[in-house]
């Protein structure tokens, strides 16, 4: 049995009267890539701010690595990349700059830092762009940005807020296969996404969130066995999250011939 | 068929409804008290966010900046108008009336010969030996006033003495046009306010000038908004740009909302303009009349800067934008200054008086200066339609043009981009980390820089234009050179310290995945800042200490407290800053509510008691009491820090140490209170300090356990227990050796203190508590009850409960224990410090110890319990 790395017990969240997450419970193993889904305004972000530390639980506890989430964030942000849904730096800083900043905030000096971050951003094609401004870039280089700088310290945990969002397929393909190489190299981790295809390909379990509880959770092979008819995500998805005819959106216009 | 694009009226119409259903949703979500609650079933909905009820500030705003811009303005008429409209010889009224000016802040009896004031002549006489110097003063004013004919006089300076040439020209003007020569500040400003003033060419020029004046200011504010920190960016014109809507609509509508909803109309124009016509005697009718005017003028301003700061929107990137608008606001503050100055240094209104003199008579007829030709005979029955006229057309026509700039799309393609830089060598920098990150910010972000550095010593350089007397006053000696140096060094960070974690603005996240502490990250920064201001102080008081008189022991001290109260008055900033700004709200401004920087600056002044005090144990104590709130003020700030981005969570209560401080000063101010109300009833003093400090301790300890106990505080008894898990028998024993140690060391003390003449007197120098209950045998009961029961109940809740835990909480165990004691020993009189700092050693050690109170109550019991029972036995 692999070790667990990320355990949420009876998660309950609350916005004053609004209950964004409502009694969640989850594992996610070492090793394992966990895809959150489900639609918007489900409690995915607030889910993973909570395991982030930037939100407080209104009831129950998130734990990463046996360490609590929120009381004991510094410790826990040495072994977790976090890559937030928007990603906004500093004006007036570069780049660069910023990949040096967090570096030093890790703790890495100046020869670690761009002997892992150079082969990176050549990947994500950032590279030309890290002299002007970070304020200037674009949402997706900005997303680029921060990925670079969530797994600079080499973390053993990512966990990330819709990670292509914003993105162009070239850097679409070259993210996925670094989180697929992250987790053939015994990393784990939690990304969120409304994009069925994308935790199909990626997912080795799938989580489908739907107002603030959990509607199904399992191996994708799983899931698809529970589910009557067809198998795919997208159907299973539907059927969880309350819409009985999915295809009357799809197909009403299409001629069924 | 695709539907026709709506007509750009109509856009216009639409696009302005928009903006004032958003300041109206702004207001009610301002005003708005509670929200219904939702039931479960509810649709989902966007996360609320921690509200603050702002309703009072809006109004108090609405309502005070016109009436702070008339003022201004009634100043400015005031100090000009009677230089320009005369009607004796103008060249000779000007030479006396600015020395006149200047002589009627500080005149001297000497001013008048007994010719002129009959009324001081008895004075002057053998009755004036009789007078005290006060009595003469206020003769000589009264004289003064019914000789010139003031409503009012002041004589408060009475070194400032005039020249014997002055004399003379005064008493020679007097002679030959008897008061009519002479008008003061007042009389000026009297004339304006209760007579009618006949504009007269002069008059319409200088109209024109104030206009201008204002129409800079308020166009340097509309051309501020070429980027909206509060409004991500350019997305709303963006947004607009998006819809089938016509361009010159579109800027049309951009024209109307910032001529309409600059907050410089509210407190500039619209005073002008209101009083102008009110001078022209149009009395209540001045009212619509300037408010007319006003908006047109408004509307006029941001029709010429619109299409400037469209185009500049459209050529420069956000970062260089960021520095014009820092550029051009503080163009708008400088010019804002200029205006007191002018009014309030003779300088400055001889300047602006000769300025009106050269100017040719047609910049009365500039199309601004429309209301200025209202003066001019004409009924002003013509001027308002044509200024209305003037608006609308102004908007139309600056519509067009910048209709035309936005018409080529909004963001310029491209920012130009630097060569690619080789892969180097990567930099080694002085700084890392934050303070590093914060160093390139503060080099490049001229807005940080200038509100940081740069506007406070502005402000600071022009107070010292204005008034001169503040820089002799304060080269006169190292005190106030060094209380200055402190108060410009606190004034100086205030902004950049107070915006500690709005600056870190959307990038607040980021801070959340470094392995470290949020408060510990900022107080890294804050720390920075703090060094900043230390610095400053230093440099300032480096300016001074030429002049100044001093020792080199005081210059020593005078320069370790001015950077001392100036770093610890920036963390203090610092962190009532980051607990109160709101980490959402992106817009500096309004990011801090001004109550809380006036309790800043409050709690900046207490400090200068250092700087004139001549105890060093004041200012010990008060270095001590500041250097606690800070670490009070950090501490909190770490326990919220947990929360600072979750929108509806707060922080968990707890016992910090800013209840324990807090609790402690109430029971010292209760004390001193009700010591003051006894003694002035002339009650015994020794039953006074009794009643007082038993009456005060009961008070505070209910009220603060009643406040904790709601507050719901986990571990509160606990923390607060008498006796611990060892039991009481155990806390007993301790404490009783505890006390018996203290007891013997404080015997010893008073021995070696008796060994020496300079500590004894020392000693004298303390009135004790033990003097008075000398005085009276009756009161040695009194007292020793006190002294050995209340004092040790009292004493050991609030420095061993209270202020050990909330130490505990930031430091480690020995300093936590170490502090507490200072601070026990620091509330006492200095002589007896030695003794009483071992007690709170032990006392904190024998409490940690066993886990309660009861321990150091003991303790403390014995320890003046031996003090006592030796000083009754041996007491004469």
């Amino acid at each position: 049995m692999a070790e667990t790395v990320i355990d949420i017990r009876n998660l309950t969240k609350r916005y004053g009267d609004l209950t964004a997450v409502n009694d969640l419970s989850f594992q996610v193993l070492a090793g394992e890539v966990f895809a959150l889904l489900g639609p918007n305004g489900a409690g995915k972000t607030t889910t993973i701010r909570t395991l982030i530390g930037i939100l407080q639980p209104t009831d129950g506890k998130a734990s990463i690595h046996g360490l609590l989430c929120g009381p004991q964030r510094p410790e826990i942000m040495r072994r977790v990349g976090y890559l937030p849904d928007e990603p906004t730096f500093y004006d007036y800083l570069r780049g660069r700059e910023i990949i040096e900043f967090v570096g030093e905030m890790h703790g890495l000096d100046a020869e670690t830092v761009a002997r892992r971050a150079g082969p990176l951003l050549q990947r994500l094609e950032l590279d030309d762009a890290l002299g002007d401004y970070a304020v200037n870039f674009s949402h997706g280089m900005k997303k680029k940005l921060a990925f670079v700088a969530a797994v600079l310290h080499e973390p053993s945990l990512l966990i990330l807020d819709e990670p292509t969002n914003g993105l162009d397929p070239y850097a679409t393909r070259a993210l996925h296969g670094i989180i697929g190489e992250h987790a053939r190299a015994g990393g784990s981790v939690l990304l969120s996404t409304h994009l069925l295809d994308q935790a199909e390909r990626l997912a080795s379990r799938v989580g489908i969130l739907y107002r603030g509880q959990l509607a199904a959770c399992g191996p994708l092979a799983e899931l698809r066995r529970d589910a009557a008819a067809g198998g795919t995500l997208e159907e299973i998805f539907f059927r969880v999250t309350g819409d009985a005819a999915p295809a009357a959106e799809d197909g009403g216009e299409v001629d069924p011939a | 068929m695709s539907p026709r694009p709506v007509s750009s009226w109509r856009a216009v119409w639409a696009i302005s409804m928009l903006g004032m259903h958003r300041k109206l949703n702004r207001w009610s979500h301002a005003m708005r008290r509670r929200k219904k609650p939702a039931s479960p079933d509810a649709p989902r909905t966007a996360t609320p966010r921690k509200g603050r009820g702002s309703k009072w500030l809006v109004i108090a705003f609405l309502i005070l900046s016109p009436l702070w811009g008339l003022i201004i303005w009634i100043n400015f008429f005031g100090a000009m108008l009677p230089h320009l409209e005369t009607t004796t010889d103008t060249a000779d009224r000007m030479a006396v009336s600015n020395d006149f000016y200047r002589l009627h802040i500080a005149p001297d009896t000497r001013m008048f010969p007994p010719a002129v004031h009959g009324a001081i002549d008895a004075s002057d006489g053998e009755s004036s030996e009789s007078m005290t110097p006060r009595e003469r003063r206020r003769a000589y004013a009264r004289s003064m006033a019914e000789t010139l004919r003031l409503p009012r006089t002041t004589l408060n300076r009475p070194d400032d003495l005039p020249s014997e040439a002055q004399r003379e020209r005064f008493i020679a003007l007097y002679t030959e046009h008897g008061p009519d020569a002479f008008y003061t500040h007042e009389s000026g400003m009297a004339r304006l306010l209760l007579g009618r003033q006949s504009a007269t060419s002069a008059g319409r020029v200088l109209m024109v000038l104030a206009i201008t004046l204002a129409m800079l200011i308020v166009a340097a504010h509309d051309l501020g908004e070429v980027i909206r920190p509060d409004r991500g960016g350019d997305w709303e014109t963006e947004w607009l740009l998006a819809l089938p809507l016509r361009a010159r609509g579109i800027a049309t509508a951009e024209i109307l909302r910032e001529g309409l909803t600059n907050q410089w109309m509210l407190v500039l124009l619209l005073p002008l303009s209101c009083l102008w016509f009110w001078l022209l005697g149009l009395r209540w009718t001045a009212l619509p009349a300037g408010a007319v005017t006003a908006v047109s003028l408004s509307m006029l301003a941001s029709a010429m800067v619109t299409p400037v700061r469209l185009w500049l929107q459209q050529h420069l990137p956000t970062e260089r934008r960021a520095n014009v608008r820092a550029g051009v606001q503080l163009l708008a503050m400088l010019l804002f200054f200029g205006l007191i100055v002018t009014t309030y240094s003779s300088v400055g209104t001889s300047t602006v008086v000769e300025i009106v003199r050269l100017c040719p008579t047609w910049v009365a007829y500039l199309p601004w200066g429309l209301p200025a030709a209202a003066g001019s005979g004409l009924t002003s029955a013509w001027v308002l339609p044509a200024m209305a006229a003037m608006g609308v057309g102004g908007t139309v026509l600056g519509g067009l043009v910048a209709g035309r700039t936005l018409s080529r799309g909004l963001r310029c393609p491209t920012s130009p981009r630097p060569a690619p830089v080789k892969a180097s060598a990567p930099k080694r920098r002085l700084f890392g980390g934050m303070v590093g990150k914060e160093m390139i910010l503060l080099r490049r972000d001229r807005g940080y820089f200038l509100q940081t550095i740069v506007l406070p010593l502005a402000v600071t350089a022009m107070q010292l234009v204005i008034n001169p007397a503040l820089a002799r006053g304060a080269g006169r000696h190292i005190r106030h050179s060094a209380a200055l140096a402190y108060g410009v060094a606190c004034y100086a960070v205030l902004f950049g310290t107070t915006r500690l974690l709005t600056t870190e603005a959307r990038s607040l996240w980021m801070l959340y995945t470094f392995p470290r502490r949020i408060d510990s990250l900022l107080r890294s920064k804050a720390m920075m800042l703090a060094g900043i201001a230390g610095m400053l102080a230093a440099g300032i008081l480096a300016i001074f200490v030429g002049r100044a008189q001093h020792t080199a022991l005081q210059l020593v001290w005078m320069t370790v407290l001015a950077m001392l109260g100036a770093c610890i008055f920036a963390m203090i900033a610092a962190g009532i800053g980051v607990r109160a700004a709101d980490p959402f709200e992106h817009n500096p401004r309004r990011s801090l509510s001004g109550p809380t920087m006036y309790t800043l600056m409050l709690i900046a002044g207490l400090f200068v008691t250092c700087f004139y005090t001549a105890s060093a144990w004041t200012q010990l104590v008060t270095l001590t009491v500041f250097t606690l709130a800070a670490v009070a003020i950090w501490q909190n700030v770490r326990h919220a820090a947990a929360c600072l981005l979750d929108p509806t969570q707060q922080p968990p209560p707890r016992l910090r140490l800013s209840d324990a401080l807090l609790t402690v000063f109430a029971f010292f101010t209760i004390q001193s209170v009700l010591l003051l109300i006894m003694v002035a009833l002339r009650v015994d003093l020794a039953l006074a300090v009794s009643v007082a400090y038993s009456v005060s301790a009961a008070l505070v300890a209910a009220a603060s356990l009643v406040i904790f106990t709601k507050r719901r505080i986990p571990g509160l008894a606990q923390r607060l227990a008498m006796v611990g898990p060892g039991g009481l028998g155990r806390a007993v024993r301790l404490g009783l050796g505890l006390g018996l140690l203290s007891g013997a060391v404080a015997i010893g003390y008073l021995v070696v203190l008796q060994l020496f003449p300079a500590l004894r007197q020392l000693q004298q120098q303390a009135p004790t508590l033990f003097d008075a209950a000398a005085r009276d045998g009756r009161q040695v009961w009194i007292v020793g009850l006190l002294v050995v029961i209340v004092a040790p109940l009292v004493e050991e809740y609030l420095f061993r409960g209270l202020l050990l835990s909330g130490l505990l909480r930031s430091l480690r165990p020995r300093w936590a224990i170490l502090a507490s004691a200072a601070i026990f020993a620091v509330v006492h009189p200095a002589v007896s410090f030695p003794p009483v700092f071992l007690l709170g050693l032990l006392a904190a050690w024998g409490v940690r110890r066993t886990g309660g109170l009861a321990a150091g109550m003991v303790a403390h019991a014995m320890h003046n319990g031996i003090a006592f029972g030796l000083f009754v036995l041996f007491s004469p």
